[in-house]
């Protein structure tokens, strides 16, 4: 793999024994929830929800894209990324377009950008003679600097004064026989913290069954010195912070959806995970797209069962669970789907979170299907609404949708 | 191979658009109803759950719907001041039951909020059997419960299709699901007997079958390839059954027919027996078509086509068959599959035609050859073939092994007598020919083969895809062969000749074929480098194939009264070919696409292929010995644009490029020429060099996304070039017999087209089915007559249009009308036209009245049209009546009355370049028939009383 530099792991592994000066935290404050995915509760749109909102993205020749992969939200922009088109396009928070930036005009892999709030810049990873560069860009698709990437990894996040955690799990036969850790905490490149070791060679869980749902590692919930962590086949979300790591929440589900205990540790399961996976499929594989808004925890329940009911809020305060497949849209989302029939949030989830209001999109295609059921309904359009109805077509850029949840559900 | 998996939106979207479905309708039902589905413990509205809507004094259905994604439920054209039962059914809940009425003051009613509760949270639940929905969404699956649809006791699965939202039965026993074609129809999850899914559709009563499953799958490397499915759940107590056919019948003519058949499947084997007997044309190939003609059939009115009255010839066959399948596993399935199979069939078939054409053969602008031939044959022809087949499949690797044994014995008797005249010389000869042959093959085939998928998450250390296929074929034939001949030659009696000739020939062949594919080359030779996408992949054929043969032939020398050996004749010979073809595929594939809206792709793929020819004769004839090598490159190369515009249509557009290469044979190079053949004898060419043909290819196919108004379509245009192709080249001497070899000639040009397109429409009860084929032919052959270069250019051309009408069970109504056109035009030194039109229109019709009584009925009216010849027309009417009886109508009396008009002409029509053949040909004609049929049925055990 480009990303593994051994001599800079075996450097960084170094580092750390004289250099470890936080920890993770144990289970000071760690919440056990509960969760029984078929006994989650429903509703309408208006008893989980104060808001629904639906922002089409203006279509114009230069701003046409395919699919909202990756979803930014900052105070002003809408900062996406589209693999269809490999670009990172801007669009002001009323749906109208700003700027783009395309890869190959940039000549730069856009995936797996990471957005610096604080900063307000974007920056974009190339890989130039094996080695790892970041180019900044600010939020008029101005190219600002380049700079060689102290680190080899791509999935990070910056804190801030300039705290920035790695993630980087990578674990074959072929690599050599030493250690690595999932996570490593720097500060201007100098490592100062790892967490999660494991053997590159030797570890029980191969990369290659440890591939991580379809999302990037961390969950950020608008504040910038908090994002939530999760892994494959692991059971608890982990709240990171600059300096420490903690075990936020722990679930326990009933025995049917529960995986083996020894899943990840006992070497026999090699090569049979997958398979494991395909024969019990009520088997919860991992928790992912964990956001959290007020006392509202919103996530995601990876199973083989691809149903509709996958998807859940869980009131930390009152341990209500909801299913977002169990909500019916009403007036409150204009009669439009909140969950979608077809499989577009079962795939892209909620794709991100500001602490106010959650995103996610849906196509044009999905939102003049469901336009359909809206007859008859006295639905209240917004203006922008009508006219996208009225003048658009099936073709349209995705549509934005914001959602702001009832605090007390 | 395409992997598959099942996905669940796919099948949803069948329903996305479908309105609530009535079983029956009445103008008068003008009362509309709505209301609600709730999950009582959750609360939520459950979308997808069944709601069904009953008389509730006979409980007949009225109209049953899937709630929408608001968990509501609409009902129109209800029938209002009547006692009505809603029933509202879901996956994993109590069904829930309540009578309302809607008063005859108020056309709609807003019906409760009907919360259902899980069946989980029931404790202590009596078990009442409870009223199936319709329709049901399972998982990725959806289901039509057979027992919700009131159908006739003696229904078969092909009526409840034809009661189905969304579901087409075609007159040819294809299935469609909203206009897409259903890829299998399994029962049990594994192939009912044959592939053919009449045999479950046409046999299987509705009473047995539980539920009927349709569902996608969709191709898990490119995941807009999906196929549409149905599965045929049989009810628990019926999942063995015994179902058959035993008939007879006499008429006219003596014409006889017997047929017997029995079906046995338990849920992991099948044994099927059968055995057909008759002189009206029936003849079986296989146990399948017994087994089809054997059908059950239901209730409902079908086109019954006319037997086959343009088979030249009258047949009396007696055949018989069995087949066995057993599944090792339970759950056998399309990544899994542990089976074996075998077949066994006997036919025996003996036949007697009587011919006389007219030939005429145009050799110039004013000459013209006119050859009459008389011919009479009987032929005595028995065959036998034995198949087995195992299989085992696994999710990444599969072996399969199948040996196979043919014993074909047949007696050919030939009496034919041909005479030539020419425009310019009159009469010129004439000859008689008696022909006696018995043939005796054995054929043995061994074919056996293993194919491995690469583990991808291992795909660096173990080898990549693989396939290799081995073929072992032996051919044993013994003939012996009497032929007696007099010529006579009108214009110069010193040529006249005798011949009473014997050959005694033995001829053996040994062939083995072994091919290898290995997938991914890129992996193997070049390890991770990208290549530019370019997958590389090889390809090698290899076929080695021996051909021995003996021939011991005499002459009865009249002075002598002995029989004397044929020097020239007698003959021991050994050919053997070698074909290596090794080839080396380069495939890129380009993708473009944008999310929900449209994806685009282009696949081109070009294969370098080398072929090595090694063709080499030993033989006791020197000029026949010869052993030539030829290499030649052989590319082939195609390039594949798909369109999916998503919620519009699926188009694929192919071009391709083609090339192969012919060699010639023995028998055109140097063969032993026979005399005794009069009027046709057959010289060999030893310059003759291979063939080469290059052919391009283009095809659009179009399959329609849309849900309503599915229209679909093939267009597919064919142009080649064959380069020194084996063209004749005829010498007709003064007495007017040809001789004949084949000569390299360039200029051979060929364009074939086809287009054809299906639609149909489903309006309540009513079903009307359209299809339409078209097919233009046109080529330039080159060849020689009597030394000079001639150039035909012929064209043919074919028509035909369907259209059915189909009114619930009651009636059926078809209306055909087929154009088969063929012109060919001689250029150069002779210049001539020949034209040939037939027009068939057909119409037929199907009536079930009064119940149990079937009437049938079809016309078709002939017309031919040829260049010298009067017009022929004639027209066949046949009608027959059927009464079925006994409990489950499993007994039937028919009376057919077939060729009414007694017109059915059996007419000769066609063309080859500069000669048009016509003529007549004994058919089958006039007959009245009567026969009985007894259908044994008994599926499991009897349901238990409710």
């Amino acid at each position: 793999m480009r990303t593994l530099n051994i001599a800079y792991l075996l450097t960084a592994a170094c580092l750390l024994l004289a250099t470890v000066n936080i920890h993770a935290q144990g289970s000071t404050s760690l919440t056990t929830l509960r969760i029984d995915p078929a006994s989650a509760m429903g509703g309408t749109a208006s008893e989980v929800f104060n808001e629904v909102k639906y922002i089409p993205l203006e279509t114009t020749r230069e701003s046409l894209f395919g699919d909202v992969n990756e979803l930014n939200v900052t105070d002003q922009y809408f900062i996406i990324y589209d693999r269809d088109t490999d670009c990172i396009l801007l669009f002001f928070k009323n749906g109208k377009f700003h700027c783009k930036l395309q890869g190959s005009v940039i000549n730069t892999n856009l995936a797996h950008s990471v957005i610096n709030k604080e900063r307000k810049q974007i920056v974009l990873h190339k890989w130039k003679k094996n080695t790892l560069y970041y180019l900044y860009y600010d939020f008029n698709g101005k190219k600002l600097k380049e700079e060689a990437a102290g680190s080899k990894n791509i999935f990070f996040h910056s804190f801030p004064g300039n705290k920035v955690v790695y993630h980087n799990y990578s674990v074959d036969e072929r690599w050599p026989d030493s250690l690595n850790y999932e996570l490593i905490y720097t500060i201007k490149n100098k490592v100062t913290a790892t967490f999660f070791p494991y053997n590159m060679k030797k570890a029980p869980l191969p990369s290659r069954e440890a591939s991580a749902p379809d999302h990037e590692p961390f969950y950020e919930s608008g504040n910038n010195s908090t994002i939530f962590f999760c892994r494959p086949y692991d059971y608890s979300i982990y709240r990171l912070t600059p300096d420490t790591v903690q075990k936020a929440f722990s679930c326990v589900f009933p025995l049917v959806n529960t995986l083996p205990d020894d899943f990840t540790t006992n070497a026999s399961y090699i090569g049979k995970r997958f398979m494991h996976l395909e024969t019990y499929p009520q088997q919860i594989s991992d928790i992912a797209y964990t956001y959290q808004i007020g006392n509202n925890l919103f996530f995601r329940l990876g199973r083989k069962a691809f149903d509709r009911n996958q998807s859940f809020i869980y009131n930390l305060q009152s341990n209500n669970l909801l299913s977002l497949g169990r909500i019916t849209p009403d007036s409150l989302s204009c009669f439009l789907p909140i969950m979608d029939e077809g499989v577009e949030f079962m795939v892209k989830n909620f794709l991100a979170c500001d602490g106010n209001y959650l995103y996610t999109s849906y196509s044009s295609l999905t939102m003049f299907q469901a336009h359909l059921n809206t007859a008859g309904r006295n639905a209240q359009f917004s203006d922008e609404l009508k006219k996208y109805f009225a003048t658009g077509n099936k073709k349209q850029n995705p549509v934005i949708v914001q959602l702001k949840p009832k605090e007390n559900l | 191979m395409k992997r598959y998996c099942r996905i669940t939106s796919l099948i949803l979207s069948l329903l996305y658009f479908l309105p609530a479905f009535t079983q029956s309708a009445d103008s008068t039902f003008t009362g509309y109803a709505m209301g609600f589905i709730k999950d009582s413990a959750y609360h939520y509205f459950l979308p997808s759950a069944t709601v069904s809507i009953y008389k509730a004094k006979d409980t007949s259905l009225l109209s049953y719907q899937l709630s929408n994604s608001f968990g509501e439920f609409h009902f129109r054209k209800l029938p209002r001041e009547q006692q009505l039962l809603i029933s509202v059914s879901y996956t994993g809940y109590k069904h829930f039951n309540k009578l309302f009425s809607i008063p005859a003051d108020a056309k709609k009613i807003i019906l409760d909020t009907f919360y259902l509760i899980r069946r989980d949270n029931v404790l202590n639940e009596v078990v009442i059997v409870a009223r199936k929905p319709p329709m049901q969404m399972n998982g990725d699956t959806l289901e039509f419960n057979a027992d919700a649809f009131k159908l006739d006791a003696n229904a078969v699965v092909e009526d409840l299709l034809r009661k189905l939202p969304g579901i087409i039965v075609w007159g040819d026993g294809t299935i469609t699901v909203n206009g897409k074609p259903v890829k299998s129809v399994l029962v049990e999850g594994k192939p009912f007997f044959t592939k053919d899914a009449r045999i479950a559709t046409q046999n299987l009563p509705k009473n047995a079958i539980d539920k009927i499953q349709v569902y996608k799958e969709v191709n898990e490397k490119n995941r807009l390839d999906s196929t549409t499915n149905v599965n045929i759940k049989l009810k628990r107590n019926k999942k063995s059954g015994l179902f058959g056919k035993i008939g007879a019948g006499y008429g006219t003519d003596d014409r006889y027919l017997g047929e017997g058949m029995i079906n046995v499947f338990t849920p992991r084997t099948q044994i099927s027996a059968g055995s057909s007997i008759n002189n009206t044309n029936k003849i079986a190939a296989d146990v399948n078509t017994l087994m089809l003609n054997s059908a059950f059939k239901g209730v409902g009115a079908n086109i019954e086509f006319q037997p086959d009255f343009g088979k030249q010839g009258i047949f009396s066959t007696r055949s018989g068959g069995v087949t066995f399948q057993h599944d090792f596993i339970p759950d056998a399935g399309y990544n899994k599959n542990n089976r074996l199979s075998a077949d066994y069939f006997i036919n025996d078939s003996k036949s007697n035609l009587i011919k006389n054409s007219q030939t005429v053969i145009t050799l110039g602008l004013d000459s013209i050859l006119n050859q009459k031939s008389n011919l009479a044959q009987i032929v005595d022809n028995t065959d036998q073939y034995l198949n087995l087949n195992y299989d085992l499949k696994k999710s990444r690797n599969e072996f399969y092994i199948s040996p196979s044994v043919r014993i074909n014995k047949s007696y050919n008797y030939t009496r034919q007598a041909n005479a030539s005249e020419s425009t310019h010389l009159g009469k010129q000869s004439q000859d008689s020919t008696v022909d006696e042959i018995n043939n005796q093959t054995h054929a043995f085939t061994f074919k056996t083969g293993f194919k491995n998928k690469a583990d991808n998450s291992r795909a660096s250390r173990i080898p990549g895809d693989f396939q290799i296929d081995y073929t072992f074929f032996h051919n044993e034939v013994d003939s012996r062969e009497s032929k007696k001949s007099d010529f006579i030659s009108i214009l110069r009696p010193s040529q006249n000749i005798k011949f009473d000739r014997n050959y005694e020939t033995n001829m053996r062949s040994i062939s083995n074929l072994i091919e290898f594919k290995y997938n991914n080359l890129n992996g193997l030779l070049f390890g991770r480098m990208n290549l530019y996408k370019i997958r590389i992949s090889f390809f090698n054929y290899l076929k080695i194939n021996t051909e021995k043969e003996n021939n011991a032939i005499n002459d009865f020398d009249a002075g002598t009264g002995q029989l004397l050996v044929n020097p020239y004749l007698t003959n021991n010979s050994r050919y053997r070919t070698v074909e290596e073809i090794p080839s080396i595929n380069f495939s890129r594939f380009f993708l473009k696409g944008l999310s929900n809206r449209y994806q685009k792709t282009l696949a081109i793929n070009i294969e370098a292929r080398e072929q090595f020819f090694n063709q080499r004769n030993d033989a006791r004839k020197s000029f026949q010995n010869f052993d030539h090598s030829y290499n030649r490159f052989i590319p082939k190369a195609s390039i594949t644009y798909t369109n999916d515009q998503f919620g519009e249509h699926y188009t694929t557009y192919t071009i391709a490029y083609n090339t192969s290469t012919y060699y010639p044979t023995v028998n055109q190079l140097a063969p032993l020429v026979d005399s005794s053949n009069n009027f046709y004898r057959h010289l060999g060419n030893p310059d003759l060099k291979p063939s080469y043909k290059e052919e391009v290819e283009l095809s659009i196919q179009n399959t329609s996304s849309k849900s309503k108004n599915v229209f679909n379509y093939f267009i597919e245009i064919k142009g080649g070039a064959v380069r020194n192709n084996f063209s004749d080249s005829s010498l007709f001497d003064n007495l007017g017999r040809n001789i004949h070899y084949s000569v390299n000639v360039s200029g051979n040009r060929y364009v074939n087209m086809l287009a054809n397109l299906n639609k149909a429409f489903k309006i309540k009860g009513n079903l009307v089915q359209m299809k339409a084929f078209a097919s233009l032919n046109i080529n330039k052959q080159p060849s020689f007559v009597n030394g000079d270069r001639i150039l035909s250019n012929n064209l043919n051309n074919n028509y035909n249009l369907n259209l059915t009408y189909t009114l619930k069970d009651l009636l059926a109504l078809n209306l055909s009308q087929t154009l088969n056109f063929y012109k060919s035009n001689q250029s150069g030194v002779y210049k001539y036209q020949l034209t040939s039109t037939a027009i068939n229109t057909a119409i037929g019709a199907s009536l079930n009245f009064p119940k149990n009584f079937t009437v049938n009925t079809n016309i078709t009216y002939n017309k031919n049209i040829t260049s010298y010849s009067r017009d022929i027309k004639f027209t066949i009417w046949n009608a027959s009546v059927a009464y079925r009886f006994l409990k489950g109508n499993t007994s039937e009396i028919k009376f057919s009355a077939l060729d009414l008009l007694h017109q059915n002409t059996g007419i000769i029509s066609y063309g080859n370049n500069n000669s048009l053949t016509l003529g007549n040909v004994n058919v089958l004609q006039q007959y009245f028939m009567l026969t009985f049929a007894y259908f044994p049925r008994k599926f499991g055990k009897k349901d238990s009383p409710k």
